[in-house]
């Protein structure tokens, strides 16, 4: 030892003290794949996923529930080829008018890489159309793509939010803020879409011209889509806060909170839309809480914990069969994904499904109206029983070919 | 690894670290470039007392380098009686061999700190943003209107590596100079030798290393490099790099360091080494490992 030292002049002594941490940070910074939390949505018996696997699957829930080999009838993949990806994603995938639009995080799964959307047949999974977010290195896509009037709009990373033709992708405008939008768009049905932008601000735009009306700054990063209804926009901010907008009083440009509007604390972000159903709110935050709100007034009706002091939820709650189902991770490393089903008069826990092996289930849950379909970041799709949390089938997508689905 | 390492990590480290690094971008007008800079420049000034004595231990074991080449020659058939002669004169001239490590290993865990602190704040994915938000005080509402922070510095993007490649030139240019600038004179040509490759290798491998990691690192790598090489010309000159003292811009690199135990350099008539010690081996050497007085001679055409 104390000859090795003597010849290990300080130079050397030195180019190992550097030489450690540097291989320990190095291994870490080429680690930088980012897998997505993927997602799931539901229509006319159909499940659509996209995530970890970076393929855009479509499931025939019952020939899944039979464990038929994949792939049954109405089911695809996209790509078809199983060495091409699409890409990761942190938001479910769309169902409108024929169509599956997929919100891809990261073309191809390469780092740094651009986000996509993708346009896809909901029948055959044959693409109709792909709109790459104009080339940059913050231009990937988080947040869910939303349909309506014949406009697609999608939110991206380099801080636009792009209106795209629905049937064509073509790009008919694009509205900038100052920061990244990982949130969806929310439309009135009267031409205006409400934009939330990490930059602390929702934006109200035209949804012809994509012009801005008005702008409404609230403390903190807005990672998710505002809610309306009735005049009122909703929206849960990084200051810990659940801001209830009066559109009206917002254009004017009136001081908050001018009447009819309100605030809701929690001391912890919120990040996820809330749920609105029968005049109540239903929001969780990232601090593991699940809180049940007057819509008009913003009175707590209830409020309730999910999972362990280590809890995040992400994700917009879903309501079937009177159980609210939500989604969090849990664990100190956040790896255990979990499925909380709450009364939605209460808020009591009725039942929790916890995936194995671990995953953590970040995204919103989809619903057919009795069973609540969740994916995980380990690339299972589970069914769920509404009303008791029984598991009625799993998928593994992280499989190909004819083992896809199995094992 | 286990989860009260990584709670006494979160605790006692990483947290105070981001908060105040969040802390420190509002005070820096909203600019993380700026807030790296000054951050680099704090923990370098709370550092200069471990600093100066790892200088002055590194400049204490050149002058030593001939004594312990000596020390080599008489008793290489008996390493115990070498390894014992060795740790008495580093005792007698009140040093640590270890004490140029002390710098190295309390920056390790600000890297990995900072490192952290600079991909979570940014909140390039959701992942990190919601991470973030578990590592932020509850108590300290500002700094959560502050994230998630703005990446954009000059052309950079600091969650990202260089696209243009100057910052990892710059790293390994600076490196370079420091470690030339800090590089003991060897006493035997493999010492030498090995020098010679840790003066490029650590260099090259940073410089491709900070090809691959958030810029926003690499800057500090940068500054701090450059903090290094003032601190280091202020106590010992340009050291090995001979073409600053050769053109006469800069400071002589022979020892600079008077007075104080730590500092005495070794007597080259020890008694124990009498007799074993030439006149070469004692004179101050140039970076290739030879006498300063030989090259001189040379150049005057002796």
């Amino acid at each position: 030892m104390i000859r090795s030292l003597s010849i290990g002049d300080p130079v050397r002594l030195r180019g190992l003290g550097l030489l450690l941490p540097t291989l320990l940070l190095t291994a870490t910074a080429c680690s930088q794949f980012v897998p997505g939390w993927g997602g799931a949505a539901v229509a006319s018996g159909t499940v659509f996923t996209v995530g970890g696997n970076q393929k855009v699957l479509a499931l025939n829930a019952s020939a899944r529930a039979k464990g038929e080999i994949f792939p049954a009838q109405g089911e695809w993949q996209y790509p078809v080829e199983n060495d091409r990806k699409a890409g990761t994603s942190f938001t479910p995938p769309v169902v409108s008018g024929g169509m599956v639009y997929a919100p891809i995080h990261q073309l191809g799964g390469n780092p740094g890489g651009p986000g996509a959307v993708l346009a896809l047949d909901a029948g055959n999974g044959s693409l109709r159309w792909r709109f790459d977010i104009p080339s940059g290195p913050s231009a990937q896509i988080v947040g869910p793509v939303v349909v309506a009037g014949g406009i697609a709009y999608i939110g991206a990373s380099d801080h636009f939010v792009y209106a795209l033709d629905a049937n064509t992708g073509a790009n008919k405008w694009q509205f900038r803020t100052n920061n990244k939008i990982w949130a969806g768009v929310a439309l009135d049905g009267a031409g205006t879409a409400y934009i939330a932008s990490l930059d602390h601000r929702v934006y109200a735009v035209d949804v012809t011209t994509g012009k801005e009306k008005w702008r409404h700054e609230t403390g903190g990063a807005i990672a998710s889509a505002p809610l309306f209804d009735n005049g009122r926009l909703y929206v849960g901010s990084a200051d810990g806060f659940l801001y209830a907008l009066d559109v009206s009083a917002r254009s004017q440009k009136v001081e908050f909170p001018a009447r009819g509007e309100w605030r809701y604390a929690t001391g912890s972000w919120f990040w996820a839309t809330p749920l609105l159903d029968s005049g109540t709110l239903y929001a969780g935050a990232v601090n593991g809480e699940v809180t049940a709100l007057d819509a008009v007034t913003g009175k707590e009706q209830w409020r309730s914990r999910v999972g362990s002091i280590d809890a995040v939820v992400s994700s917009t709650p879903v309501l079937a069969l009177g159980i609210l189902g939500i989604s969090a991770r849990d664990g100190k490393d956040g790896a255990d994904g979990k499925v909380f089903g709450l009364d939605v008069k209460t808020g009591q826990e009725r039942w929790r499904y916890s995936t194995d092996p671990k995953g953590p289930v970040n995204s919103a849950l989809a619903s057919d109206g009795s069973v609540f379909y969740a994916y995980s970041m380990n690339q299972r799709l589970v069914a769920l029983e509404a009303n008791n949390g029984t598991s009625r089938w799993v998928c593994r997508t992280d499989q190909t070919g004819d083992k896809l689905c199995k094992g | 690894m286990p989860d009260f390492v990584t709670d006494i990590w979160n605790t006692v480290f990483f947290n105070p670290m981001l908060n105040g690094l969040v802390v420190l971008y509002g005070l820096s007008f909203n600019d993380l470039g700026v807030t790296i800079g000054v951050f680099t420049i704090i923990i370098r000034v709370l550092m200069l007392p471990l600093t100066l004595r790892q200088l002055h231990s590194t400049k204490a074991m050149s002058l030593m380098q001939p004594k312990l080449a000596a020390m080599q020659k008489r008793y290489a058939g008996d390493k115990q009686k070498l390894a014992a002669e060795q740790m008495r004169l580093y005792k007698e001239a009140g040093i640590n061999p270890l004490g140029c490590l002390g710098p190295m290993v309390i920056q390790f865990p600000i890297w990995i700190g900072l490192y952290q602190s600079i991909l979570l704040a940014l909140a390039s994915t959701p992942e990190s943003l919601i991470s973030l938000s578990k590592h932020l005080y509850s108590w300290l509402p500002q700094v959560h209107e502050l994230v998630p922070l703005n990446s954009q510095f000059l052309w950079l993007d600091l969650g990202q590596p260089d696209p243009v490649y100057a910052i990892p030139i710059l790293v390994a240019g600076s490196m370079w100079v420091q470690q030339k600038m800090s590089t003991t004179p060897g006493g035997d040509e493999r010492q030498v030798q090995m020098n010679q490759t840790m003066q490029y290798t650590m260099p090259l491998m940073f410089g491709f290393m900070t090809l691959q990691f958030a810029s926003g690192l690499a800057i500090y790598w940068f500054i701090s490099n450059v903090i290094s090489i003032v601190i280091q010309y202020f106590v010992t000159g340009w050291g090995s790099l001979t073409w600053f003292t050769r053109f006469g811009s800069g400071r002589n690199p022979g020892p600079a360091i008077t007075g104080g135990p730590d500092n005495q350099p070794p007597d080259a008539s020890d008694a124990a080494l009498e007799g074993t010690v030439d006149e070469a081996s004692t004179q101050p050497r140039t970076g290739n490992g030879k006498p300063r007085n030989q090259r001189k001679d040379r150049r005057r055409g002796r």
